[in-house]
C-alpha cells in the first residue's frame, strides 16, 4: 500500500527557535496514525504545516505522491486536507446545515443559496453518523460535544481525504468518546488518513495503528501501537525512564468544607459532600453533571437556591468570589486561557491579582512584595519562562496551570478548588503538577478537584463523588475507586444502555 | 538584536516620534511657531483636551466609552456661572473653589449615573452615552435659559484665562493658570492609575472581567467608579471652558468627545481595553494641538486642518491594529 500523505525532511524555524528539525513521517490512508509528545514538542507545528497554515523552512509535503505547492490553508483545504482544532470553529449563531456548508453553499441556477438541498445534504450526512442532531439547530444551542460532531460532518460531507484530529476528547465525556472513536473506524474503513493528535495515552490502542513520538522538534521513533506498551512510548516522549506514578496516601484531618443540601434550580440539587484537610477529593462525572456549576456556586461565582456551606465547621454565606478568597478558597476554573488568566499580562501582574488589596499600602500597590512573591513561585513550583514579565498567553498550558496555582498559594489559600486542572497538559507537566497537589494537602491544604479523567481520578484521589444529572450519586473511598464504579455511578439514571 | 531592538524602541515610541517631526516641520514652515509665546498658547489650547482625555482614558482601558463628556462640559459650566451669578458672589478664591468643587461635585454625579446604567442596568455604554449626549445638551439649553449665562465678574475667568508672573513685556501675564491646573489633574489620575489597586483593577477588567471576576474584584463597583471620574474630568473641562470665556455657554463642548478620544487612541490606549496610559494620552493632545496650531500659523485652512487630524487618528488605530496582530 502508498502512502497518501507523506512529509519529507520538514523543518520549521522562528526567530530564535527551531520548531522542527528533518521530521520524514508517512500517512497511509485508511490507518490512524497518532503523534504524541509533550507541549512544545513540534506536533501542532507540523499539523500547522501540512495544513498550509505555515511554509515549512525545509522540506516537503506530498500528497498521493505528488508534491503540493499549497500558497495558503485554502489550497490545503481544496485538495482535501481538514483539520479538527481542540476549540471548534463553528460560527454560533448559524445553523449546523449552514456551518456544514460555510464557504461551499450549493447554489441554484441562478446563483441564489439552495437552501433546500443545503439542509437536505446536511441533515442526510448526520443521520448517516447517527447523530440525533437536527440540521436546522443554531449552533449557539449545542454542547461541546456536539459541536465537535458538527465539525466532524462538515469533514464528512466534504469527503475530505486527510483529516486531522488535535486534541479532540480532552473535552468529551465517555459517551461521546465512543461516538467519536466510531466515527473514526468510519473513516477508515472509507480509506480516509487520519492524523490523531492526544496526551492520553490509553486511547491510542482503540484507535490507532502507528505513533510518531516528537521531541524537542525531532521526531525520535515511530512505533506500531500493538508492538508497544504505553509505558515505552512515555519514555520515548521525555527521553527517560518516567517512573510510574505511585500513589500516595494522605491522612485525613479536621473536616475544611462541608456542603449540605446544596440546590440551584435546573442546576443541580441536594448537593451533600464534606472534605477534609489533607485529602484529594475527586468530583468524577460525565460532562455536564454538574459538578463545574456546584464549585463555581460554593465560590460565590453564582448563586444557590438553598443549602449551607460549612468552612472548619462554621455556616458560611459567600455571596461572591471576594467572599471566598477571604475566607482562603480559592478556585481554578475549567477553561484556563478564557477564565484563569489574564493572557496579555505578566507572570507578575497574574499572581498578584487576587492579592492586590491585602498587601497594598493605603491603597496603593505594593510593587517589591509583588516582585518578590513572582519570583519565589517561579522557582518554588518551576515555573518555565523567562522572567516574571513574560505574558502568561506565551505560556505552555502546564506553566499557565502553575501560574494559576502560585496566585493562590500567594493569597495562603487552604480549600483549594481544581475544575479539570491538567485538561491538555502533556504527561511530564502533570506528573509535576500531581506532585504539587500532594505537597499541597501534606502541608494541610485541602483539595476539591473535578476531574473527567478516569485514570487521574483513580491515581490521585483518596475520595471521590460521582454526580450525575445534578445530584451526587454516589461516594467511592480508596480502593473502590474503580472505572466500572465510576462509569456505572456516572450514567444518567434513565440510561439502561450500561 | 540591536536593529530588532532599535525598532522595537520606535513602534513603542511612534506617537513621539511623530510628534517630535511635526515640531520640527513646522518650526521650519513658520518661524512664529517655535517663539516662546506660541508654545504657551500651545500648551494652554492642549489643556481641556488634555483634561477629558484624561478621564476617557479610564473608561477605555475598562473596555467601554463615554461619548457625553462634551453635553457634561456645558452642563457644569452653566451651573457654576449661575450660581456665582445668582448668589452675586465676587471674591476670586471663593469663586476658583466653587468652580472645582462644582465641576467635581456635578461632573461627579452624572458620572456616577452612567456608570450605574451600564454596570447595574448593563447598558452598552455606546448607546448610553449616545442618548445622554443628546438629553444633556437639551437640559443645558434649558438651564442657561437658552443662551449664555453671562455679566460675571472677572475673578470667574481667573481659572481659565488668567497668568502668573506679570512683566514688562507680559503685561497680562506669562504663564496660564489653566496649565498649571491641568498638570495637578492630570497627575493626580496618572498616579491613581498607575500605583494603585484601584488602578490595576481596572486594567484588569479591561483585559479579563471574567478573570477579574473570578480573582475576586468587584467589576461592576469598578466600572461606576471608572465613569465616575470620567464624568469628574469632563466637569472640570466644563467649568474651565466657561471660565475661559467668563460665560457659561449651552453649546460648549459640542464634538470635544472626539479629539478627546481621538487623542487617547493616538497616545496608544486600544478601544479594545486591557491597556493604555493617560501620560501617553497627553502626546495625543500635544498632536493635536501642534497640527491645529502650526497649521493655523501657517494660515492653512481649518478644513484642511480637520482632514489631517482624521486621517493621523486612523493612521494611529492602523498602527494600534499592527501591533496587536502581532503579538497575537
Amino acid at each position: 500500500m502508498e502512502p497518501f500523505l507523506q512529509v519529507k525532511n520538514i523543518a520549521k524555524d522562528f526567530p530564535g527557535v527551531k520548531a522542527l528539525e528533518d521530521i520524514s513521517i508517512d500517512f497511509y490512508p485508511g490507518e490512524c496514525h497518532a503523534l504524541v509528545g509533550e507541549n512544545g514538542a513540534g506536533k501542532s507545528t507540523l499539523i500547522k504545516i501540512i495544513a498550509s497554515i505555515y511554509k515549512p523552512t525545509k522540506g516537503q509535503v506530498f500528497l498521493n505522491g505528488k508534491q503540493c505547492d499549497f500558497k495558503s490553508p485554502k489550497d490545503a483545504l481544496d485538495a482535501g486536507i481538514a483539520v479538527i482544532e481542540q476549540e471548534t470553529s463553528i460560527a454560533p449563531h448559524l445553523t449546523v446545515a449552514e456551518n456544514m456548508y460555510l464557504g461551499c453553499e450549493p447554489k441554484k441556477a441562478n446563483g441564489l443559496l439552495d437552501r433546500k438541498k443545503m439542509e437536505s445534504d446536511a441533515q442526510a450526512v448526520l443521520d448517516e453518523m447517527g447523530l440525533e442532531i437536527d440540521a436546522h439547530t443554531i449552533c449557539a444551542t449545542l454542547t461541546a460535544a456536539q459541536l465537535q460532531m458538527v465539525e466532524i460532518a462538515k469533514v464528512i460531507s466534504k469527503k475530505s481525504k486527510v483529516v486531522v484530529l488535535d486534541e479532540p476528547t480532552s473535552s468529551l465525556s465517555e459517551k461521546e468518546i465512543d461516538s467519536l472513536f466510531t466515527q473514526v473506524r468510519k473513516m477508515k474503513a472509507a480509506n480516509t488518513t487520519m492524523i490523531y493528535v492526544t496526551h492520553r495515552m490509553a486511547e491510542l490502542p482503540i484507535i490507532c495503528e502507528k505513533c510518531s513520538v516528537f521531541r524537542d522538534g525531532l521526531k525520535v521513533v515511530e512505533y506500531n501501537i500493538k508492538d508497544v506498551n504505553e509505558q515505552t512510548i512515555v519514555n520515548s516522549m521525555v527521553g527517560r525512564e518516567l517512573g510510574a506514578y505511585v500513589k500516595v496516601n494522605h491522612e485525613a484531618r479536621e473536616e475544611v468544607l462541608r456542603v449540605e443540601d446544596l440546590t440551584r434550580k435546573g442546576v443541580f440539587k441536594n448537593v451533600n459532600f464534606h472534605a477534609n484537610a489533607g485529602e484529594i477529593v475527586a468530583f468524577s462525572g460525565l460532562v455536564g453533571a454538574g459538578r463545574t456549576e456546584v464549585m463555581e456556586a460554593i465560590f460565590g461565582a453564582t448563586k444557590i437556591t438553598s443549602g449551607k456551606v460549612f468552612l472548619y465547621g462554621e455556616e458560611v454565606q459567600i455571596k461572591n468570589p471576594e467572599d471566598a478568597i477571604v475566607r482562603k478558597v480559592g478556585l481554578a476554573t475549567e477553561d484556563r486561557r478564557r477564565t484563569g488568566l489574564l493572557l496579555a499580562k505578566s507572570i507578575q501582574q497574574n499572581i498578584a491579582l487576587p492579592n492586590l488589596p491585602f498587601h497594598a499600602k493605603y491603597g496603593f500597590v505594593n510593587v517589591p512584595w509583588e516582585k518578590q512573591t513572582s519570583e519565589d513561585y517561579m522557582e518554588k513550583l518551576k515555573i518555565k519562562a523567562p522572567n516574571i514579565q513574560t505574558l502568561c498567553g506565551n505560556l505552555s498550558g502546564g506553566n499557565q496551570q502553575k501560574v494559576i496555582l502560585s496566585k493562590w498559594l500567594a493569597a495562603g489559600i487552604k480549600m483549594l478548588i481544581l475544575d479539570e486542572p491538567t485538561k491538555g497538559i502533556d504527561v511530564n507537566a502533570r506528573a509535576e503538577f500531581y506532585a504539587l497537589m500532594n505537597q499541597f494537602v501534606d502541608d494541610g491544604g485541602c483539595i476539591v478537584m473535578v476531574s473527567s479523567d478516569m485514570p487521574e481520578v483513580i491515581k490521585i484521589a483518596d475520595r471521590a463523588y460521582i454526580m450525575s444529572e445534578g445530584q451526587i450519586t454516589g461516594e467511592l473511598v480508596s480502593e473502590e475507586i474503580t472505572e466500572l464504579n465510576l462509569i456505572s455511578l456516572a450514567s444518567p439514571v434513565s440510561d439502561e444502555s450500561k | 538584536m540591536k536593529k530588532g531592538n532599535a525598532k522595537k524602541i520606535v513602534t513603542d515610541n511612534i506617537v513621539i516620534m511623530v510628534l517630535i517631526l511635526l515640531v520640527i516641520g513646522f518650526s521650519i514652515g513658520n518661524v512664529t511657531f517655535m517663539k516662546t509665546a506660541n508654545i504657551i498658547n500651545l500648551f494652554g489650547q492642549m489643556c481641556l483636551n488634555a483634561i477629558l482625555a484624561t478621564g476617557l482614558t479610564y473608561v477605555i482601558i475598562l473596555g467601554g466609552i463615554d461619548i457625553s463628556v462634551g453635553s457634561t462640559m456645558a452642563i457644569t459650566g452653566i451651573v457654576v456661572a449661575q450660581i456665582v451669578l445668582r448668589l452675586n458672589i465676587q471674591s476670586t478664591p471663593l469663586i476658583i473653589l466653587l468652580q472645582i468643587v462644582c465641576g467635581v461635585v456635578v461632573g461627579g454625579i452624572i458620572g456616577i449615573f452612567i456608570g450605574w446604567l451600564i454596570a447595574y442596568r448593563r447598558l452598552v455604554p455606546m448607546i448610553c452615552t449616545l442618548a445622554l449626549m443628546q438629553a444633556f445638551r437639551g437640559l443645558a439649553y434649558i438651564i442657561s435659559g437658552g443662551g449664555p449665562v453671562y455679566g460675571l465678574p472677572n475673578g470667574f475667568s481667573v481659572l481659565g484665562a488668567g497668568r502668573l508672573i506679570e512683566t514688562e513685556s507680559f503685561p497680562t501675564g506669562i504663564f496660564p493658570i489653566i496649565i498649571i491646573f491641568t498638570i495637578v489633574v492630570v497627575a493626580i489620575f496618572h498616579i491613581i492609575l498607575t500605583k494603585t489597586v484601584f488602578g490595576r483593577h481596572i486594567f484588569a477588567v479591561g483585559s479579563n472581567a471574567n478573570v477579574a471576576h473570578m480573582s475576586g474584584i468587584d467589576t461592576k463597583k469598578v466600572t461606576l467608579k471608572c465613569h465616575m471620574i470620567c464624568g469628574i474630568t469632563a466637569g472640570l473641562a466644563g467649568v474651565v471652558a466657561a471660565s475661559k470665556v467668563n460665560n457659561g455657554h449651552p453649546a460648549t463642548g459640542d464634538g470635544y468627545e472626539m479629539f478627546a478620544i481621538a487623542a487617547t487612541v493616538l497616545g496608544g490606549t486600544s478601544l479594545a481595553g486591557g491597556s493604555g496610559s493617560v501620560a501617553r494620552a497627553m502626546f495625543g493632545c500635544a498632536i493635536i494641538a501642534v497640527i491645529n496650531n502650526g497649521m493655523t500659523l501657517m494660515e492653512i485652512s481649518a478644513y484642511w486642518q480637520k482632514i489631517v487630524i482624521g486621517a493621523i487618528i486612523i493612521l494611529a488605530v492602523m498602527l494600534d491594529m499592527a501591533q496587536r496582530g502581532k503579538s497575537e
